[in-house]
């Protein structure tokens, strides 16, 4: 089971946000992974295996075990699918990506 | 017959009498909905209710930190020290403790009142912004309390219900002439209690700089970066506050026990940041339950819903006038703070985290329309609102939990402004 960890500021608004856009496009995706959404100073100490974030937060949340990732916009599937198909590839992971 | 009394009393006292219990079962009814997992349905559920109680000991340590420090800023200014009197019945801890099953079922109540408005209005925007739904909640139960200390929860609820859910649908249709602009499209909505200040920043804006001369031609230095670590932020800026507040008042004023009276200083300014931290996970724990729920039912009954989203929704759009909202805010803020407590008129604590989002939205918002000067001015706006917010607001909420106006946004003044002296129009036309 992969881990990802959304992150924003504060970890409630649009790290919240973000995980069920995230959860959405995981699903389309068909891998298993479990995401959870921390304030930037909580993912970085996380165990997680992938951090999303926004871009100005990137540096704050680098340093843990998780590859970090920034996300422009937290609405955008698109732009948080190609990132994840990027990432669950790099791990060797089936990754569906014929019905989007 | 008898039975079916006890068995509903029992489950009155015990289950919708015990807050934590009853923000357990909306989550638990939340999770079943969405068909998840018997495990992510127990974990969900146990996850909420022990958020609940993490939030209330996170309160009750804010206000622990407040008590303690608060005096020290007043001997700094030379004001009697009264343990301030709007302090007296400091019970956040209180409040959420007895009335949390009651601001939980106006959250749930008011939702669903703004599902059905935008289901059959043209205001299609459904409030996602989880934590305000939480806090708007209790604020309306406080304003009613402060009017009606006996008042039913039945009451309670109807009333609270109301307001929220009409102020959810029309706070976004309100900013989303600007939201349009920012954003670049239609689809999303600004669902935060900033919107008065930001929507005047960009109101305003236009009159003192053009939007041309925007924020992101300018290069800020990095280690302003330091502010978005909020943890962070409130412990350093607030301890810095007290260190000075304990230098100025002298080692006698400060009642420090054995300690040396500078670290006492300082270990009250990060209590401070810790009961944050603790209300905060606490909120982020319940959150992370229910807010999918609502969000799942929200798309199933509306069509083309454009949800409303939380203030950083916007800061990717223009990074530097966030930040230069949010320092003009501070030093707005830290002006008034020494201003009134030299004037002895009341002792206002830096509110980091309201000063950061909002401010930066009033920066975003005040550049689309007026460039960098537009970006000051938003923050000077919201540095203002929020100094003399907490000044008068929190004795207006004396009997309930003064601590909430330290916490507040700009449109949770607005609530207790309004609805404090409306209820009592309305309680005192029906004979109470």
């Amino acid at each position: 089971m992969i881990e990802i960890v959304t992150a924003c500021g504060v970890g409630m608004g649009s790290s919240l946000l973000l995980r069920m856009y995230t959860e959405d496009v995981i699903k389309i995706l068909g891998v298993e992974a479990r995401v959870q959404a921390l304030d930037a100073s909580q993912a970085r100490g996380s165990r997680a295996d992938l951090i999303l974030t926004s871009p100005a937060l990137v540096e704050v949340c680098s340093g843990g075990k998780g590859e970090v990732k920034a996300i422009k916009n937290f609405t955008n599937k698109d732009e948080i699918r190609s990132v994840l198909v990027e990432f669950f590839t790099s791990k060797g992971l089936d990754v569906n990506t014929e019905n989007s | 017959m008898d039975t079916l009394i006890g068995i509903t009393q029992f489950i009155a006292d015990n289950i919708f009498g015990q807050p934590a219990l009853l923000i357990g079962f909306i989550a638990l009814v939340g999770l079943l909905l969405q068909k998840k997992p018997s495990s992510d349905v127990i974990s969900g559920t146990v996850k909420t209710v022990v958020g609940f109680m993490i939030l209330t000991r996170g309160a009750d340590i804010v206000v622990e930190a407040l008590l303690n420090f608060t005096p020290i800023l007043q001997s700094a200014f030379g004001m009697e020290v009264s343990l301030f009197d709007a302090f007296a019945g400091a019970g956040l801890g209180a409040l959420t403790a007895n009335y949390g099953g009651v601001a939980a079922l106006i959250m749930t109540f008011g939702f669903l009142l703004n599902v059905l408005l935008a289901r059959f209005t043209k205001f299609k925007y459904i409030y996602l912004t989880g934590h305000l739904l939480w806090w708007i909640a209790l604020v309306l139960v406080a304003v009613q309390l402060e009017v009606n200390p006996d008042a039913s929860t039945l009451s309670l609820v109807i009333v609270g219900s109301i307001i929220a859910g009409l102020y959810w649908t029309l706070q976004p249709a309100f900013t989303q002439k600007y939201m349009r602009q920012i954003m670049g499209g239609d689809e999303l909505a600004y669902g935060h209690t900033s919107a008065s200040t930001a929507w005047l920043s960009a109101v305003l804006g236009k009159y003192v700089g053009k939007p041309e001369n925007s924020t992101e031609q300018i290069k800020l230095p990095k280690w302003l970066n330091f502010f978005r670590d909020v943890t962070v932020a409130t412990g350093v800026t607030i301890g810095l506050v007290v260190i000075i507040a304990a230098l100025v008042a002298g080692p006698d004023n400060v009642a420090s026990g054995d300690l040396n009276y500078i670290i006492y200083a300082i270990l009250q300014g990060f209590t401070f940041a810790v009961g944050i931290a603790v209300l905060l996970m606490g909120v982020r724990m319940i959150l992370a339950e229910i807010v999918p729920a609502f969000r799942g039912i929200a798309m199933k009954v509306v069509p083309g819903a454009k949800p409303a989203l939380d203030c950083p929704i916007i800061f990717d759009t223009a990074p530097t006038a966030v930040l230069i909202g949010f320092l003009s805010a501070f030093v707005v803020f830290m002006v008034c703070m020494v201003v009134f407590g030299a004037l002895g008129w009341a002792v206002i604590v830096p509110p980091m985290i309201m000063l950061f989002f909002p401010g930066g939205a009033c920066g975003v918002f005040g550049n689309l329309t007026g460039g960098f000067k537009g970006a000051i001015l938003g923050g000077v706006i919201l540095g203002l609102f929020l100094a003399f917010g907490q000044a008068l607001t929190a004795p207006m909420l004396q009997n309930t939990a003064p601590a909430l106006a330290q916490l507040a946004d700009p449109d949770w003044y607005l609530h207790i402004w309004i609805f404090k002296p409306l209820i009592n129009l309305f309680s005192g036309l029906f004979g109470g």
